[in-house]
């Protein structure tokens, strides 16, 4: 985790955003606690490092909901298989009334990681793109 | 008399069969009040009328005072938490106001009636029965007084035509008159400060630039100023 | 710098419209949607007043000829930058040379694009918004057209990346959720709230029970002037002859013909004719999404109904900022 990240995490949970947080990792553990009156409770995997140069993954930018679909359209973003181009929007990070990206920083062939619409925790992988 | 303790959205309607108009104080949206005042529209009420504008423009909570026939706008700058309240202050305002004379520049206009720029002359001698010389004879015989300004940028409402040659506005307006037209719109005449719509009785055309944005104050008539049209020409 | 490479006719610079000036027989212009240009300077960290496009025909098409950030909110045109989609009610950055293209929109009635740094024309009585009587204010006083150039009124090096995250940018939701007005039963229709106004009375029972309960058509002849209506018609119970006075926006005045018009941001700031009842300025801007043929239902409020409609907006305005700020406070930290 490097200073950024953890900055991005304690300034959500000044926020009230977070009431608990811990991440753990082999050698490392942060638990961060914000005001007591909110009820969530998030697994935020640390982003991994990508074993090969032929699969990318993409992480949420943020904590939020995930939308995989605008609200203001009639098909989702992206579906499985189709090709996409760096800066390609793959997905919305909803905080509050704000719409975050999820974009592609690849080339290639998309997949989507989680079936689940509901919240996902900074840096949690969402979809894979093979080149 | 009980003072309201609300202000009723809907005003008493007028007695049926009346033509005095009533005190009327109505609602435009969240931030805006009518006031109409009663009786008859002439020139000893309008005096009245720049009374009341000019106490009202004093208020803190009045963004701005519009004043219109024998009426004002009053545009406040946040809506009001107790409207009661104000349409009281206002009544009171109207009962403390007193004929405000002015002392406005007169204006002479050189207008050609008829022909091309005054498309509507026939109208107003088929509604009147009046003949075209005695139509053109009595729109530029008295002085008129500019009431208020408002329709377009410029543009004046002017009081004291005559009676007589009244015409009811039209029933499909005009898309594009020209600016400096000369119409009459019921019992009231004014002239175009720029081309656009209208939907009243063009009698003639004048040559007059009534507006320049950047002048301050932009319109260049006021409010207590007078107009003689004169007669340059008449075409039939 | 934006060129114009494609417009229909009537884009025009607004700003949130020329206030003061009613007296002087000036109408308040401004932005029919003013909650759509709102929200794309509040993305952009605009001056809440700064003017923008409303582009109410498309397709439209502008080449960005300096680096800039923009947003985009109204109608959602499916945008694309330089062929990559642009979602709606977003805002991102555009490099030298990118062309943004709007197309016809689904939903909506007028898209809004708004630059950092807000539109730069000189402002005339206060305003930046367009003036089509009298031909002032605005770009030249006149609808856009193919050719014409516009600056921003950044000056150089003051040039802010709009995010720190890529260059695809951010969005809001649109205020249709974030802002809701439904009325159960009707799908397609665009609920307006209204209040009462001066001559409501002089209408008869039947034919007000039908203008709060029937749909009424927005016809062909609609536009920024007014909106002139077409449903079951407003019958006078006594004759109604008004004297000129000031209105505002939102106004619906009733002609002879008993169809309601409502006057909108370019109507004339004085009638004369009787009004039934004034569609209130919260709601102004669902009326700017209103299409030709789409139908409008109306809901009767009273005054303190109007003003807590007014905060709300307010409020969730202040709230979309500080969201927005806070969150540009993360990436820039």
């Amino acid at each position: 985790m490097d200073i950024e990240q953890l900055q991005a995490l304690v300034t959500l949970t000044e926020q009230g955003r977070l009431a608990v947080l811990e991440l753990r990792r082999p050698g490392e553990r942060v638990r961060l606690e914000g005001p007591a009156h909110l009820d969530n409770r998030v697994e935020a995997a640390l982003p991994t490092v990508s074993q090969g140069d032929k699969t990318a993954q993409v992480m949420a930018p943020g904590f939020g909901h995930l939308v995989t679909q605008h609200p203001l359209r009639s098909a989702p973003f992206v579906t499985n298989g189709n090709v996409v181009k760096p800066g390609d929007i793959l997905a919305l990070i909803q905080v509050d009334e704000l719409y975050l990206p999820v974009t592609s920083q690849d080339a290639g062939s998309v997949r989507s990681l989680t079936a689940a619409q509901g919240l996902v925790g900074y840096g949690t992988p969402l979809f894979e793109i093979d080149a | 008399m009980k003072p309201s303790t609300k202000l009723r959205e809907i005003p008493s309607p007028t007695q049926p069969g009346s033509d005095a108009h009533a005190l009327q104080i109505s609602l435009l949206g969240a931030k805006a009040i009518l006031f109409e005042a009663p009786g008859a529209m002439d020139l000893p009420q309008q005096r009245r009328i720049w009374d009341l504008a000019q106490r009202l423009a004093d208020w803190p909570e009045v963004a701005e005072v519009v004043p219109g026939m024998a009426n004002l706008m009053l545009v406040l700058r946040q809506p009001p938490s107790d409207i009661a309240s104000v349409e009281g202050a206002l009544r009171r305002a109207w009962e403390e106001s007193v004929e405000l004379h002015i002392e406005g520049r007169h204006l002479a206009l050189d207008v050609i009636y008829g022909g091309e720029g005054g498309p509507h002359l026939a109208d107003v001698v088929a509604h009147t029965g009046l003949s075209v010389d005695d139509i053109v004879q009595m729109h530029a015989a008295p002085l008129y007084t500019v009431y208020a300004l408002g329709s377009h940028p410029g543009y004046c409402y002017l009081g004291g035509m005559d009676p007589r040659i009244a015409t009811p506005r039209r029933k499909v307006p005009v898309v594009r008159l020209p600016g400096g037209s000369v119409s009459i719109g019921g019992e009231q005449t004014g002239v175009s400060a720029s081309d656009g719509p209208s939907g009243w009785n063009t009698i003639g055309h004048t040559q007059m630039r009534f507006f320049d944005p950047r002048r301050e104050p932009p319109a260049i008539l006021a409010p207590g100023d007078t107009i003689r049209f004169n007669i340059a020409k008449v075409i039939k | 710098m934006i060129e114009i490479l494609a417009t229909g006719a009537l884009s025009t610079v607004q700003d949130l419209g020329r206030f003061g000036v009613l007296r002087y027989g000036v109408g308040t212009s401004g932005a029919m949607d003013d909650l759509a240009l709102a929200i794309g300077n509040i993305l952009l960290g605009n001056d809440s007043n700064a003017a923008g496009i409303e582009v109410p025909i498309l397709p439209f098409r502008v080449r960005f000829t300096t680096d800039a950030d923009f947003a985009l909110t109204g109608a959602d045109c499916e945008a694309t930058l330089d062929g990559q989609p642009v979602p709606p009610w977003w805002c991102r950055h555009a490099r030298q040379g990118q062309v943004l293209a709007l197309g016809v929109p689904r939903s909506g009635a007028r898209a809004y694009l708004s630059v950092a740094g807000g539109i730069d024309v000189e402002p005339v009585l206060g305003s930046r918004s367009t003036q089509m009587r009298g031909n002032f204010g605005g770009f030249e006083g006149r609808p856009l057209k193919k050719g014409d150039a516009l600056k921003t009124a950044l000056r150089q090096g003051e040039l802010t990346p709009v995010s720190g995250i890529s260059s695809s940018g951010f969005g809001v939701r649109p205020p249709q959720l974030g802002l809701p007005l439904t009325l159960s039963g009707s799908q397609e229709q665009i609920p307006v709230r209204v209040l009462p106004a001066g001559e409501y009375e002089g209408y008869t029972a039947q034919s007000l029970e039908a203008f709060w309960q029937q749909p009424w058509q927005v016809t062909p002849q609609s536009d920024r002037y007014g909106y002139r209506l077409e449903g079951p018609g407003l019958q006078a119970a006594r004759p109604m002859e008004m004297r000129s006075h000031g209105i505002v926006p939102g106004v619906i005045q009733v002609p002879h013909s008993g169809q309601p018009i409502i006057q909108l941001r370019d109507a004339q700031p004085s009638g004369g004719y009787p009004k039934v009842g004034t569609v209130i300025e919260a709601d102004l801007w669902r009326l700017g999404q209103a299409r030709i043929g789409q139908s409008l239902r109306f809901i009767r409020v009273d005054h303190a109904q109007a003003s807590a409609a007014l905060e709300e907006k307010a409020l969730y305005l202040a709230q979309l900022q500080q969201a927005v700020q806070m969150q540009r406070k993360i990436w820039n930290s």
